[in-house]
């Protein structure tokens, strides 16, 4: 389960063109441990993550009403 | 005392066809790539692309180089250690006259572009080699709904691109997908190989 502080994840596609370079290094570092390269810049797998962030964040949201 | 049950299971085998993907997702260190109907979850995968027909599918080898340390007292090695264990892919292609798909992925040697009336690889010049990630998937024989996967996460074609052109064959190139590490990942650094269970 990832953590608190980390960076929340938006919905896929996780290409750089769609997230912008900034995040798209952030995301690549902080989930895929991997630093992009001039020469390999990959679309980012965080389906997984991306979806226990989503149930932490209605399960939440249930809590709260 | 009971006997060791046996082991001869028909089901476990492989058999292909596989399919063979590049620019595939490099996923979540430690996960696996993300699948829809034994193809790579187009979400996900937005740029994945298939590489299309080979004249006999494709050749996986995990490979392992071994360093053997012996003594003048023993007649065989004592120990043994792990020196290099490169991963390869190989398979003879046969969309070669796909630039967009195949070729863009296959010649680090050569520079893609695309305009109005042409598609080109521009060749030479070339220093840096640019990676992809390349999966190879199938589906399994004891359950056809569920799918093998090799995948390569940081990869290129090693071989030279040759092809022939004749009349009397069509022509195919024998590509070499090389994995390399990525150095900040630790458990998992080339690639994997799973299976959905």
């Amino acid at each position: 389960m990832a953590e608190k502080e980390q960076t929340p994840i938006p919905a896929g596609p996780w290409t750089e063109a769609k997230l912008g370079t900034e995040l798209y290094e952030k995301l690549a570092r902080e989930y895929g441990v991997l630093e992009p390269t001039p020469t390999f810049r990959p679309a980012l797998g965080l389906m997984e993550l991306y979806k226990a962030q989503q149930a932490d964040a209605s399960a939440k949201a249930k809590k709260e009403k | 005392m009971p006997a060791t049950a046996d082991n001869l299971d028909g089901t476990k085998i492989i058999l292909g066809p596989g399919k063979l993907y590049a620019d595939v997702a490099v996923p979540a260190a430690g996960a696996r790539m993300t699948l829809s109907s034994g193809t790579p979850d187009s979400t996900e995968n937005a740029n994945a692309k298939q590489l299309g027909l080979t004249v006999d599918g494709s050749v996986i080898t995990f490979g392992l180089e071994t360093q053997d340390f012996g003594s003048d007292e023993l007649a065989s090695p004592h120990f043994s250690r792990i020196i290099n264990t490169p991963v390869t892919i190989k398979a003879k292609i046969i969309q070669i006259m796909d630039f967009t798909n195949v070729l863009k992925y296959l010649m680090p040697q050569a520079a893609y572009s695309t305009a109005a009336g042409y598609k080109q690889m521009a060749l030479g010049g070339q220093s840096a080699i640019t990676t992809y990630s390349f999966a190879l998937i199938a589906p399994t024989v004891e359950d056809p709904t569920k799918y093998w996967v090799a995948h390569l996460y940081k990869a290129y074609n090693k071989n030279p691109f040759s092809f022939s052109v004749t009349r009397a064959d069509q022509a195919s190139a024998e590509i070499e997908l090389m994995g390399l590490a990525i150095a900040t990942r630790t458990t998992d650094p080339v690639g994997n190989f799973w299976q959905q269970i």
